[in-house]
């Protein structure tokens, strides 16, 4: 089972400063006016505190649904019959999504080949020009990925049928040079797009 | 001069890369001769690579010729020989014959490895 790699959505989003800002203001003025003791002001800094905390509440919302939409459409994993894959080779692959469920036209995956390097020296001409460390990504392969889904017994699991061509690069790892295989799928569900990167590892081995 | 002269130019990973190395010097003392296989990165990032197997043979003094055989298991893992957009990975077998009192000799021959075959 290969597990996805989601980006950590972020935990304090900017506009978040003012709608604290507001609501400890209108909170203190709540303080104020009842301090004053008075029956009538009590009830208006009780009002003024509900308003606040209200306000505050339905600034948050949106933040609240998209946290929850995401983790509605959270990809359980992948499961493959074989690991690692060969070259050559077409395998069935099992896609489960924890929440939601799966349909043929609300998901699209495609199965990447890309190179990555990392330099220091540029040239231009003959001559060798120094510059700061760069890494350059280049995909040297793209593949749709047929689906088949939902399941019969599970509507939240499906398939993605894979083929690696026997002519590609297989995987390559080294300090500066890389040769990546990976699985891209995008879901979209509930009007929320989603992408998830499965990272797969290819053998120097082609099926006969 | 040194001749690198390979069995096959193409060897599957996990198989052995066999060649017959042949020498001979006219100028000086030759000590030694370092026969390496290994792997290389070009491109447009930094170079990376591996030696793989390194023979030296002694050579007696006074002798000006000789061959010798090389016979290396390329690694099961590879990397195999790829010629990509951004970089590429080359294999070589590389010869140097060491000389005293004259000028060292090389010679290289590139070698393509290739993914090995798989049952089904």
């Amino acid at each position: 089972m290969i597990d996805e790699s989601l980006p950590p959505l972020p935990l304090f989003e900017e506009w978040f400063i003012p709608l604290i800002f507001v609501t400890l203001f209108g909170l203190g003025v709540a303080g104020v006016v009842m301090a004053d003791g008075d029956r009538g002001m009590v009830a208006l800094g009780v009002g003024m505190m509900v308003l606040a905390v209200g306000s505050a509440s339905l600034g948050l919302w949106p933040f609240f649904q998209k946290m929850r939409k995401r983790r509605a459409l959270a990809l359980g994993g992948l499961a493959l019959p074989r690991w690692p894959l060969r070259l050559g080779e077409s395998v069935q692959v099992s896609l489960e999504n924890q929440a939601a469920d799966l349909s043929p036209n609300l998901v699209s995956a495609r199965l990447v080949c890309r190179e990555e390097v990392r330099g220091l020296a540029d040239h231009v001409g003959r001559i060798p020009t120094p510059r700061a460390p760069a890494t350059m990504h280049r995909e040297v392969r793209s593949i749709d990925v047929e689906f088949h889904g939902p399941d019969e017994h599970s509507l939240r699991t499906g398939h993605l049928y894979l083929h690696v061509p026997p002519e590609a690069a297989p995987t390559f790892v080294a300090r500066s040079n890389k040769v990546l295989w990976e699985l891209n799928v995008r879901v979209d569900s509930q009007g929320v797009e989603r992408e998830a990167t499965f990272p797969l590892l290819v053998i120097p081995e082609v099926v006969a | 001069m040194i001749t690198i002269a390979l069995e096959s130019e193409r060897v599957e990973a996990g198989q052995s890369l066999q060649a017959r190395i042949e020498w001979s010097c006219t100028d000086g003392r030759p000590t030694r001769l370092e026969s390496t296989l290994y792997w290389f990165t070009e491109g447009r990032g930094d170079t990376d690579g591996r030696r793989i197997h390194t023979e030296t043979l002694p050579i007696e003094e006074g002798q000006m010729t000789g061959w010798t055989q090389i016979d290396v298991r390329v690694p099961e893992d590879g990397p195999i020989s790829y010629d990509g957009t951004l970089l590429k990975i080359l294999w070589e077998v590389r010869s140097d014959l060491k000389v005293d009192r004259g000028s060292d000799e090389r010679a290289v021959e590139r070698v393509t490895v290739q993914p090995r075959s798989g049952m089904r």
